[in-house]
């Protein structure tokens, strides 16, 4: 039992936090297996990309084992790599957005054939771009909670803002998603 | 999970919250391959965090970049493990500092060392030939040097690579590709040619040519 007892203590994220303070690589691994199936399902449903996802998951962990001292407890572990997470999807986009625009400004020289008429998008698609079409906070909110789970604590502290904002812009999304799926309707009501 | 005051009618329909989940859904997350990038990426910062000091800061695209750093990586990991192997070989006591002649056909468990030195050194000598003849003017070279610089600084790091000619040799090449990764636009032609010169002075190639094994170099 009392083996059992230390096992568990060692495990635990606090007791974690401290064994790779000191140095101690199976407490790195261990910290990042509890928490690396969230950090990537969330950038990845950020980004869409897996080469993205795997890159910014990788940065985050980068980042946490070099931060993690000045990990004070205000919130959860998890919470707090989540907060990494989103800072690091966050300015990742900012250089890609970038970057596309440079290609775009540079695709504008070619000649363009008109686009393609495209079939009419089945629900599930509408509903992705409409997600996609959400403005970034909006969107962010709504991936951390109702597709990920997040709370609303767990989205505020990560994205810095308070647990009202948090449960506003959720709703301020869902009033846009409901709108934009309208079309659709008939098919869920 | 938690829905903290969520009122009724902010909710979404049924089916809708059902779709919500298939929004990007992520592929099993690939741990293992993310763990090593992890540890290879923490070790090469760790290693040549100093290059990053000294060395101008480019702005390649984003890809570029991309391409530049795993591939960097991917020497690093190459690296990492030909040291960690070389280091193995080293009995406790011994004060035999592997050649930087390498024995290419050896069993010995410091081959793994020799063949990634030798096949950095083929590999910058590549570099630095193409420069030389480089007649056009237009050829980047900065990727290829601030990623063989990254290389060469982790073999100085190296104990197990310690051999005093092959370390000098290191400490050119380090110097010569430094040149050629903050290489002034603006005065490029001006630039090659003190680069050139300072290979010829050096006697860079012929070094390098002697330091690298007769015959194939294992991949």
């Amino acid at each position: 039992m009392g083996g059992l007892a230390i096992a568990r203590e060692s495990t635990a994220p606090e007791a974690l936090v401290k064994r790779v303070l000191r140095g101690d690589p199976a407490a790195e691994r261990a910290l990042y297996d509890a928490n690396v199936d969230r950090v990537y399902r969330l950038t990845y449903r950020m980004v869409n990309d897996p080469t993205l996802a795997e890159e910014y998951t990788q940065e985050t962990f980068i980042r946490v084992f070099d931060r993690l001292g000045d990990f004070r407890g205000e919130a959860a572990l998890s919470t707090w790599i989540a907060s990494i997470a989103i800072s690091v999807v966050y300015n990742g986009m900012r250089k890609v957005k970038r970057f596309r625009e440079r290609e775009r400004d540079l695709d504008t020289a070619e000649p363009m054939a008109a686009p393609a008429r495209e079939a009419e998008p089945d629900l599930k698609a509408r509903m992705a771009m409409a997600i996609d079409d959400l403005p970034k906070g909006y969107r962010t909110v709504f991936v951390m909670h109702d597709v990920e789970g997040f709370t609303h604590e767990e989205i505020g502290f990560a994205l810095g803002i308070r647990e009202g904002t948090s449960k506003a812009q959720l709703s301020r999304a869902r009033a846009k998603l409901r709108a934009a799926l309208a079309v659709h309707e008939g098919e869920w009501a | 999970m938690t829905r903290h005051n969520d009122t009724p009618e902010s909710h979404l329909p049924e089916a809708i919250r059902a779709l919500v989940q298939e929004y990007h859904r992520p592929p099993a997350t690939p741990r293992n391959e993310i763990w090593t990038q992890i540890e290879t990426a923490r070790w090469v910062r760790a290693a040549g965090a100093d290059i990053e000091q000294d060395v101008t800061p480019l702005h390649h695209p984003l890809r570029r970049n991309r391409r530049l750093v795993l591939r960097a990586v991917g020497i690093a990991a190459t690296l990492i493990v030909g040291i960690g192997l070389g280091r193995l070989s080293i009995t406790p006591g011994s004060e035999q500092i592997p050649r930087l002649s390498i024995p290419m056909a050896s069993d010995r468990p410091n081959t793994a060392f020799a063949v990634s030195a030798a096949q950095h050194l083929s590999r910058t000598e590549t570099l630095l030939t193409r420069l030389r003849i480089d007649r056009t003017g237009e050829e980047d070279f900065s990727d290829e040097a601030r990623e063989l610089l990254v290389s060469t600084r982790l073999m100085i790091d190296a104990r197990v690579g310690s051999d005093p000619k092959l370390r000098s040799l290191l400490l050119d090449l380090e110097f010569i590709l430094v040149q050629i990764v903050q290489l002034d636009e603006s005065r490029r032609q001006e630039e090659l040619e003190l680069i050139t010169d300072g290979l010829e002075q050096r006697h860079v190639l012929p070094r390098i040519r002697t330091a690298i094994p007769a015959g194939p170099i294992a991949t």
